[in-house]
């Protein structure tokens, strides 16, 4: 095989893209506060406090060994799982009904108009959520307390207060608040798709549920994919709501991943332990993340 | 005449109208019982009635009048309003960058920014901390400031970027042909046409970080620095305080921004982070 002599074309002088000159302050900005923080958590995670002596000194894996065996952290690890899973299928499950209904061939401005306002409690703080749960979830106060006591209920409602119902409620508040955001990332995904298709089969008589389970249902399954995974790193990191209503409480039945780091930092002051469960949830939410991103490219 | 195919589609529409309208009021309930709750009067329990008996504006008048609450609400403006405009200055430069070239490593920086998008916002708080210690500004607002600006940067670029990519690039270049420089021509070109994406955008992340509350609880101790959801927190829970009072607190909180965010919520959609990954 000869080589076919080409003339090599006139190469622009090789110099620094102007793109990286803009991106600089964002790239400065991710180093000092996402990338500098992961990996000053995970040497910390490595290291121990004496508090006898004030000292700190290298461990490796002994924190790690140490939470891996405390029931405490396997407790609030399984829930953090629970509350992620149920809390996710709730706002894809619901999230992809009402945005087909929100989808439908209706009067625009009526629908836009409950659009809107449909995703007014996902921009609520969730610090006011958890003052109207936690004053939903009084008895005193509570309007659910009192239509159960007008229908004749004996039993009475804390649903917060007790260790069965606690983390099942925080996950309906959950879900509650957060569905309008899915809702509006399905709703967006199902207005790229093609109307014809639908009208194509409503022509051969299908039946609007058939032609959601037939039609758009296929069409969003990657979408729906990307989305609960997602939401389960989202969620999985989950604070606020659950901090401000129970602290992990009554007896740690809703303690969670998020909720025991911060407890055993600022609490306990033991970064140390702190850093190593952080490491762990890191760990969890970059292999969920990789995973998203796998999906997105594919698509 | 209506034939009974019509007829069925007419029932099929305003059945459609009613359980879409229904779910949107079924879902509102709870805010629009804090609405209601903020004009009961103090004196008069909740289990006589969900609804309040008269209406009064005496919670408005002691929240209001009230230093420590005012006091938080101005706290909040300022960490809001700081982070808002520190994004907009780094994310706007990004987001051109993103949407006029082409780079080595452009395609990791779009997977970098779904991370940190993604990043749990409790190990930020004990870095962070550590970090505002070592440099003295625990207490500040300045690590909140840099930690709402950080964890909204990604949202911020991904809108702006899409806004940017909406606008063609010949309108710069026509610019320059006439002598203008490349910041000129974002300037006296592209800005007034992205106006609306970046009020809307601004106005996103301002909610965002008046709503934050983690970082509020870990860098600030002192009364007089508190925030509004932090304010808000401190009484929730707590058995012997003023409910209605707190109720109105909470509904002041929300209301100017659950208005703001019916007016932008359009303008948001593509920034928010599903299918934002792309070369």
């Amino acid at each position: 095989m000869t080589t076919i002599p080409i003339t090599q074309p006139q190469r622009p002088r090789r110099r620094i893209s102007p793109g990286y000159w803009f991106v600089a302050p964002a790239v400065i900005l991710i180093i000092l506060l996402a990338i500098y923080p992961s990996l000053r958590v995970m040497q910390m995670s490595m290291f121990s406090l004496n508090r006898r002596t004030g000292e700190t000194a290298f461990v490796g894996a002994e924190n790690y060994t140490r939470i891996f065996s405390d029931p405490v952290f396997r407790k609030a690890f399984r829930q953090a799982l629970i509350f992620a899973t149920f809390s996710s299928i709730g706002h894809i499950v619901l999230g992809f009904i009402i945005a087909n209904l929100f989808n439908a061939p209706l009067n625009r401005k009526f629908i836009g108009a409950c659009r809107a306002l449909f995703l007014l409690p996902w921009a609520l703080s969730p610090i006011v959520v958890a003052m109207i749960a936690q004053l939903w979830a009084y008895p005193l106060i509570s309007p659910i307390a009192k239509i159960l006591a007008v229908l004749g209920s004996q039993v009475e409602f804390a649903p917060l207060a007790r260790p069965s119902t606690a983390l099942l409620t925080l996950t309906i508040i959950n879900i509650w608040q957060f569905t309008p955001f899915y809702m509006l990332m399905i709703l967006a995904g199902l207005q790229s798709m093609d109307p014809e298709w639908h009208d194509a089969a409503k022509v051969d008589g299908a039946s609007a549920l058939q032609r959601t389970r037939y039609i758009t249902l296929p069409y969003s399954r990657d979408m729906l994919l990307t989305l609960s995974l997602f939401d389960l790193v989202t969620t999985m990191a989950y604070f606020d709501l659950i901090w401000v209503t129970t602290q992990g409480g009554p007896v740690r039945s809703t303690e969670v991943l998020a909720t025991y780091i911060y407890r055993l930092a600022f609490g306990t002051m033991d970064w140390n332990r702190a850093s190593a469960v952080g490491v762990v949830l890191l760990t969890l939410c970059i292999c969920i993340t990789a995973i998203v991103v796998f999906q997105m490219q594919r698509e | 005449m209506d034939t009974p195919g019509k007829l069925q589609k007419n029932i099929a529409r305003w059945t459609a109208y009613v359980v879409i309208g229904g779910i949107t009021l079924i879902w509102l309930l709870p805010i629009l019982w804090m609405f209601v709750s903020a004009f009961r009067d103090p004196g008069e329990p909740f289990y006589l009635g969900i609804l309040p008996s008269h209406f009064t504006l005496v919670n408005f008048h002691k929240v209001i009048s009230n230093k420590i609450t005012m006091g938080a609400f101005r706290n909040s403006i300022i960490v809001a309003a700081s982070a808002a405009i520190f994004d907009m200055i780094i994310a706007s430069l990004a987001a051109y960058g993103f949407s006029r070239f082409r780079f080595t490593g452009k395609n990791a920086l779009q997977i970098l920014l779904l991370v940190v998008r993604l990043f749990p916002g409790v190990l930020l708080a004990i870095t962070l901390f550590q970090v505002a210690g070592f440099l003295h500004v625990y207490d500040t607002f300045v690590p909140l400031i840099l930690a709402n600006a950080l964890l909204n940067l990604p949202f911020a670029i991904w809108n702006l970027r899409n806004a940017f990519e909406a606008l063609p690039i010949e309108l710069e270049e026509a610019a320059w042909l006439d002598g203008s420089t490349r910041i000129g021509g974002i300037i006296h070109i592209l800005l007034p046409l992205m106006a609306p994406s970046m009020a809307a955008t601004a106005a996103f992340i301002f909610l965002l970080s008046w709503n934050e509350y983690l970082f509020a609880v870990s860098f600030i101790r002192s009364p007089e620095k508190q925030l509004i959801t932090t304010a808000i927190a401190a009484n929730i829970g707590q058995y012997n305080v003023d409910f209605t009072g707190l109720i109105t607190t909470g509904m002041l909180a929300s209301l100017p921004l659950l208005l703001i965010f019916l007016f932008i919520q359009r303008y948001i959609v593509s920034g928010l982070g599903v299918g934002a990954v792309r070369g």
